[in-house]
């Protein structure tokens, strides 16, 4: 992998640039000609958990979403299982440890057959102002799929990260429909991988972009 | 017997969502069907391809070989039913489309 510099210049952080570095690392992001589920073509794949599963992914994207979340008001942040699971568990780590503590919750593919029939498990308390996260956006179905379960609950969704948007009309779709959307890295069409812009909170800065 | 919607499915290539779906359409032929074993394995099929490649970077190269292997014996055994081939042609097809799929995911 080469960092070039590019004239379109993007701050973003040393943390971010880590995440990308390990995405390749951990094997969550190939390069090369993939078959996807809904039967398009694509020159690379993101395999999510094995970046939010492991120990350094999963404590730098509990990070990077907890600063991602700064100044939104939010009560809650949750999303789809699986994807989610590992990143709101992060994320709830680091709050406490950063005594910020943000409640989770974890929203089902289908209602609990048995007992209690949930489809939204753990702290989600009807009418609060959530944020929506989730590994991968393609089309977006499955953050669409966690945003109607919240809003039916009547929540309000304040804010959308995902990891990686694939730029395949999901993140379009999002921000269409007002929702404020925001993915850690970029994985345009060209197979080009950049870091999106990134606030700058903490550590130490960057400007540049991010070539495979 | 509408054989129709399936084979427009097996032409549109082998990927997840459509391996489901014509998994699906297999599993609704084979309950409506007097002779529900063809349709049962290529059900079995279609649902196995699928849930290997789940959650895999599925590499094109892997893809088409895939389709290229079972395409044809999925197409001949779809004609056989639908032409109303005898039985023994049947299930020789069934079983050639078994024999293709155990072959290529015998891992």
């Amino acid at each position: 992998m080469i960092i070039s510099y590019s004239l379109e210049l993007k701050v973003i952080t040393e943390r971010t640039l880590r995440i990308l570095e390990l995405a390749h690392e951990t094997g969550a992001l190939l390069h090369g000609e993939f078959t996807l589920s809904s039967g398009k073509k694509s020159d690379h794949y993101f395999e999510g958990k094995r970046l939010t599963l492991h120990p350094e992914g999963a404590y730098l994207i509990g990070k990077e979403v907890l600063d991602r979340l700064e100044g939104t008001g939010i009560d809650a942040v949750g999303g789809l299982v699986m994807g989610a699971f590992p990143i709101i568990t992060a994320v709830a780590v680091e709050s406490f440890q950063e005594g910020r503590a943000i409640p989770t919750f974890i929203v089902r593919e289908q209602p609990k057959e048995h007992g209690t029939r949930r489809k939204i498990e753990g702290h989600l308390k009807k009418g609060s102002k959530v944020a929506i996260v989730d590994d991968v956006i393609t089309t977006g179905g499955s953050v669409l799929k966690a945003i109607k379960a919240v809003e039916e609950e009547g929540c309000k969704v304040e804010k959308v990260i995902v990891i990686v948007d694939r730029n395949e009309g999901g993140s379009e779709l999002l921000k269409n429909e007002g929702y404020n959307f925001e993915a850690i890295i970029n994985l345009p069409p060209s197979g080009e991988a950049s870091i999106s812009e990134s606030k700058t909170v903490k550590g130490e800065t960057r400007a540049g972009i991010l070539h495979k | 017997m509408n054989l129709k919607p399936l084979r427009e499915r097996l032409e549109q290539g082998f990927y997840i969502n459509n391996l489901y779906e014509m998994s699906r359409l297999c599993k609704a032929l084979a309950l409506e069907s007097n002779s529900p074993a063809p349709f049962f394995i290529m059900q079995k099929v279609f649902s196995g391809i699928a849930d290997y490649w789940d959650e895999k970077p599925v590499i094109v190269e892997e893809a088409k070989l895939v389709q290229v292997e079972l395409a044809k014996s999925l197409r001949e055994l779809i004609d056989a039913i639908e032409n109303s081939a005898t039985d023994e042609q049947v299930m020789n097809l069934t079983n050639k489309v078994a024999s293709s799929y155990l072959f290529l995911f015998r891992e």
